[in-house]
């Protein structure tokens, strides 16, 4: 949070700081904390300003991603059709997954995305809640 | 605010005032000798609206202002007491108390709390939303100095007093909704953090029992929101609060 508004450039700054977290999760999977240490030095930064716009998108990861990448999609129509119920199921398999608020294949809901892939589950086939 | 800036005449309440040009709404309420609750705001820091008590009814405007981040204009009708603002400020103290975890009873700033002062001033007896009870820890790594996230209010006077009067920038805001807090480093504990340098003024901004000076049991807390307007003058004007 910048809290001096004549902060040269702070616009700019920010910008720039959101494009080089990327670039590091795109080489790591994830925001390792000596990375967002080197990134405040370099870019001139508190530590914590840094931390404050790494953890607040949801895009940006804090730890290791799990293996396999699951995504169970929480959009309405997967709602209507029991995505609820997926994500109970997958935690009582002590699966590792994340939501998304829509992936946009509403016609396949309930959509869950593994690696990447679209699949879906058979509501039929979740187990009752 | 400088002698020498044109000034301008505002009403406010019915009430003719005339403030500098550049002044704020809230400059120009106090000015007049009328008060709005404030939580977020601390004279000597910059404003960020960031609790909206301070929320006014200008005339001919479509929404309300927050009156500390509003500059004001010549010929501006503001009324700071509706039955609207009364209520939406109610709500607001309201919900600051359903979202975290405030227990006056066994808390450092009981009796010297600012959030609980401004629950006594809207008239709030009891909250009409559920209770949250969110599950946050305490800090109590640093030396001196603890942190009890469930008292915390997101107000941001700690992290702009140790950005804009310390100069440490340990604290920041970090996350966001419901696990939005208050971060040291990189979201460190505290007495990790080396950039802190013990100096208490974050404790001193608090306006809750959030931040605490360990020595200090159930009320015993003793704020100091003052300082952070004594530093600024010391440093622009060069007066200095021992003169």
């Amino acid at each position: 949070m910048a809290t001096t508004p004549d902060r040269p450039g702070c616009h700019a700054l920010d910008a720039s700081l959101i494009e080089r977290l990327h670039a590091v999760q795109q080489r790591h999977g994830y925001l390792p904390r000596a990375e967002l240490q080197q990134l405040a030095v370099a870019m001139q930064r508190p530590l914590s300003d840094v931390m404050g716009v790494a953890s607040f998108y949801h895009l940006f990861r804090l730890v290791p991603p799990p293996l396999h990448r699951c995504v169970v999609c929480r959009g309405t129509a997967c709602f209507v059709r029991g995505a609820e119920r997926l994500e109970a199921g997958l935690r009582r398999r002590g699966v590792a997954f994340e939501t998304a608020s829509c992936v946009g294949a509403c016609g396949q809901a309930p959509v869950l995305v593994i690696d990447g892939t679209v699949g879906y589950g058979d509501p039929g086939a979740l187990p009752e809640q | 605010m400088t002698q020498a800036s044109p000034s301008i005449t505002l009403q406010i309440n019915g009430q003719p005032c005339t403030v500098a040009a550049d002044a704020t709404l809230l400059q120009a309420i106090r000015s007049a000798g009328l008060q709005v609750p404030t939580l977020c705001h601390l004279d000597g820091l910059t404003p960020v609206g960031a609790c909206r008590l301070c929320l006014v009814d200008l005339e001919g405007h479509p929404k309300l202002e927050p009156a500390c981040v509003t500059t004001a204009a010549e010929g501006m009708v503001v009324h700071t007491h509706t039955p609207e603002l009364e209520s939406y400020r109610r709500m607001a103290v309201e919900l600051f108390f359903a979202e975290g975890n405030h227990v006056c009873a066994f808390c450092v700033a009981n009796g010297a709390c600012e959030l609980q002062d401004v629950a006594v001033e809207v008239g709030m007896d009891h909250s009409r939303f559920p209770y949250q009870y969110p599950k946050r820890h305490v800090d109590a790594s640093h030396a001196l100095f603890g942190l009890d996230h469930h008292r915390c209010i997101l107000c941001t006077r700690c992290v702009r007093m140790c950005d804009e009067i310390e100069g440490a920038h340990v604290w920041d805001v970090g996350y966001r909704g419901s696990a939005c807090s208050i971060i040291a480093g990189l979201d460190q504990p505290w007495g990790e953090v080396e950039a802190c340098t013990s100096c208490g003024k974050c404790v001193d901004a608090c306006p809750t029992g959030a931040l605490f000076r360990k020595q200090d049991a159930t009320a015993e807390k003793q704020p100091h929101p003052e300082r952070a307007q004594q530093l600024a003058e010391a440093r622009t004007d060069r007066r200095w609060h021992n003169q």
